[in-house]
């Protein structure tokens, strides 16, 4: 009797985890050009900029100081990312990397204290500060493959630091969230976003006359200015006035690697993302290798068999993160390896569709690569939410993927205050054990998850162009919009504002599945029948916030993400 | 000789031992539940050119020598994850911190910055723990659209301001300390 209750009560949630959960989507429709950011501000500079006869290189930087104004808490300046460039002509596709570097006085042990954990000092404060890229990242992608001046891509995003912008209370709740941060390595009173000692307020206009001047000043002297001017000269005397060890000479090393991305496919759509030392597009890939062996399309969207099949692929790329990912310039990864289609089949032969894996070690792609060395590095869970991605298509079909970023919302909390830009906290992306291979080195590349990627259809053509913040939820949320358009045929937008899950492996344990409140809950409650460790969430940047174009019919169609101030604008 | 230096030793002992009391500040304050909305009061009280102990953190053996014990209420579940504690330790320090300060002879004023947006269900927890305790209670407009706080302080007499915004809370507060004789 007992048994037959259970079942009649188990067919009945089935039944009911068949009900549509309503998710609000609205893509936007263009033909000769688009941007897609975290802010609509942003997206119209870049637009401007194609207007003007710019191409999306062009427009791609334009966006990108446009973002340091208004979302001047997620990237800019001090900060650095990554770019994935796809030209129209050629086919050819390039990858930019213009991620920060550890400073000459890093040493391996720097993070590993006591004392250095107590006060957070990758965190927190001049030490936590990475060489920046940005400024070299922006100068090097206009030099190579832009037609217009720094000055006159920068001209939009003057106007606006110098006109200002009205404030939206999502961004007051981030200055008041880091209003402490902000507070103990700065004199608020000489930052444009405090009034009388206090976060301003929504509804006010934001001015930010000092980052226009840098603005300005990088336009009359180019990088130099940064790199070996008034402004790095600004930024070490910042860095080492907050307890950091900064020289000009690290500034004068700093260089912008240009290169090739890593490559796979999903079903047939090709697939370019970044190499290491970001994690996320070798990452993703292994993701929807693993996912490529299983009939997702004919399961039902964000129900318990899809996203079981999704959390334990998720554990089982995660566990490889943390032995094998990092700096490629200072380590062997197999990322031949990790993303192999045959050592993909051999993990998801390790997924049962009726048990869950509690312990997950990392496996062995050594064998599906042509290198020959191992790596061992701690995993992390990271709560934060950060970075800023962008994508832009311009009228010749040129693709831009980039994401940017200070780490956390404000990064170190120090400010170059005569310049008015943040200064990042990348230094707590390397692993505080010293034995490490992602352990601090001068010069080396803390590990990242950002992944701006491109798509092509199994003709080679352009299909889609996508990338998210939110730091390790970068590879889940990338991989399953991915999946939702591929498998599910969804829109852009649709498939960007579907609830999303993430879970990981590290240590060799399994972490929690967590999930947006959006899923139905009637499937959380299945998949924690079924073994999960279920934690459901509010909707939000958690989750990664995501933006992106997809290419249908000679149409370019939209879709930014509402858990951020997301809105793609095109003409 | 020797006495005379003696007397000099006790008196400055004494002197030093004077200065230090004074100096500490008649006002506690403290946040319930961990958000950075602590840190905006102790501005108010800076503009007000009110000195405050502030320890986010505070416990109830901190609290001899204050007249004053302001209570910041909103959760942040960062703070509370950056403070290294989770909701039931901060519930409990701070009731025990409210109930210390009342057996103690001291005030207790609540406030409440930072609006409808810090509601929920985190931040009601504590807001749940501590309003029913205070002598006065500060809120941000929107705080209050539920009618949560006038529920909690029902039959309670216990007096409530309200302000447009955290920078406006300079009026109310400037009044509640000049009935408690502060100012």
């Amino acid at each position: 009797m007992k048994k037959r209750f259970v079942c009649l009560l188990a067919a009945v949630f089935v039944a009911l985890a068949g009900v549509a959960w309503a998710v609000d989507f609205q893509d936007v429709t263009a033909r000769h050009g688009m941007v897609s950011s975290a802010h609509e501000l942003a997206s119209e500079a870049g637009v401007e900029i194609m207007r003007k006869g710019g191409n999306a290189v062009d427009a791609a930087v334009a966006t990108m100081l446009a973002l340091n104004v208004v979302e001047p808490n997620a990237s800019g300046l001090g900060g650095g990312g990554f770019m994935v460039v796809r030209f129209a002509e050629t086919g050819e596709v390039v990858f930019l990397d213009y991620r920060e570097t550890a400073p000459t006085s890093a040493t391996k042990d720097m993070y590993a204290s006591d004392q250095a954990k107590a006060e957070k000092w990758s965190v927190l404060g001049g030490k936590a500060v990475g060489v920046p890229g940005q400024v070299m990242g922006m100068f090097t992608a206009l030099e190579k493959y832009g037609t217009m001046s720094f000055a006159e891509v920068a001209e939009p995003s003057v106007r606006l630091a110098e006109e200002g912008f009205e404030v939206h209370p999502m961004q007051t709740g981030i200055v008041t969230d880091n209003f402490e941060k902000i507070s103990a390595y700065n004199d608020i009173d000489r930052l444009a976003f405090f009034e009388e000692g206090l976060p301003i307020e929504a509804g006010k206009i934001l001015r930010q006359p000092e980052l226009a001047r840098a603005f300005r000043l990088l336009a009359d002297q180019g990088q130099e200015a940064f790199y070996g001017g008034p402004i790095g000269q600004a930024l070490v005397a910042a860095v080492n006035a907050s307890g950091g060890a900064m020289a000009m000479k690290d500034l004068q090393n700093y260089a912008v690697k240009v290169g090739d991305p890593v490559h796979g496919s999903y079903r047939g759509y090709e697939i370019y993302s970044t190499p290491p030392a970001s994690s996320g597009g070798t990452h993703i890939i292994q993701l929807l290798n693993i996912m490529e062996t299983f009939p997702v399309s004919s399961w039902r969207h964000n129900q318990p068999r899809h996203l079981h099949a999704l959390a334990e692929a998720m554990k089982l790329v995660f566990a490889d993160r943390g032995r094998y990912m990092a700096d490629t310039a200072f380590v062997k990864v197999p990322v031949k390896g990790l993303s192999s289609k045959e050592y993909a089949a051999r993990l998801a032969r390790k997924i049962r569709m009726d048990e869950i894996l509690v312990d997950v070690e990392a496996d062995d792609p050594w064998p599906y690569d042509d290198q020959g060395a191992c790596a061992y590095l701690g995993g992390a869970d990271g709560r934060r939410i950060s970075t800023s991605h962008f994508s832009v298509v311009d009228e010749k079909g040129n693709i831009v993927a980039s994401t940017n970023t200070v780490n956390y919302f404000f990064g170190s909390g120090v400010f170059v205050p005569e310049y008015g830009f943040v200064l990042n906290n990348e230094m707590d992306d390397f692993s505080a054990d010293p034995q490490s291979v992602n352990a601090p080195e001068p010069g080396k590349r803390p590990l990242s998850s950002m992944s701006p990627s491109v798509v092509l259809d199994p003709q080679g053509r352009p299909f889609m162009t996508i990338g998210a913040a939110g730091a390790m939820r970068i590879i889940s949320a990338v991989s399953q919009i991915i999946m939702n358009v591929v498998d599910f045929g969804m829109t852009m937008d649709e498939a960007i504002e579907q609830p999303r899950i993430f879970t990981y492996a590290s240590g060799g344990k399994r972490g929690p599945l967590r999930m947006e409140d959006a899923i139905d809950p009637v499937v959380a409650k299945l998949l924690e029948w079924r073994g999960h460790n279920v934690e459901v969430q509010p909707r939000g940047g958690y989750y990664g916030t995501a933006q992106g174009i997809l290419f249908r019919d000679g149409v370019m169609y939209g879709g930014a993400d509402s858990r951020r101030l997301g809105v793609p604008v095109g003409y | 000789m020797k006495r005379l230096f003696r007397a000099f030793l006790v008196s400055l002992l004494l002197s030093a031992a004077f200065s230090g009391a004074a100096s500490a500040a008649a006002v506690a304050l403290t946040s319930v539940g961990q958000s950075p909305d602590a840190m905006m009061v102790r501005v108010v009280f800076r503009k007000l050119a009110v000195d405050v102990d502030y320890d986010a953190l505070m416990r109830s053996d901190a609290l001899p020598g204050h007249r004053v014990l302001v209570a910041v209420v909103g959760g942040s579940s960062k703070g509370l994850g950056a403070a290294g504690i989770n909701q039931d330790q901060e519930k409990a320090r701070s009731v025990d911190l409210v109930e210390k300060a009342r057996e103690q002879g001291i005030k207790v004023l609540v406030m409440h910055v930072g609006g409808e947006g810090r509601r929920g269900t985190l931040s009601d927890l504590f807001i749940e723990a501590v309003v029913p305790l205070a002598d006065h209670l500060i809120l941000v407009e929107g705080a209050d659209k539920d009618g949560l706080f006038t529920r909690l302080i029902e039959g309670k007499g216990i007096a409530v301001d309200t302000a447009p915004t955290v920078r406006d809370t300079d009026v109310p507060l400037r009044g509640v300390l000049a009935r408690w004789g502060l100012l």
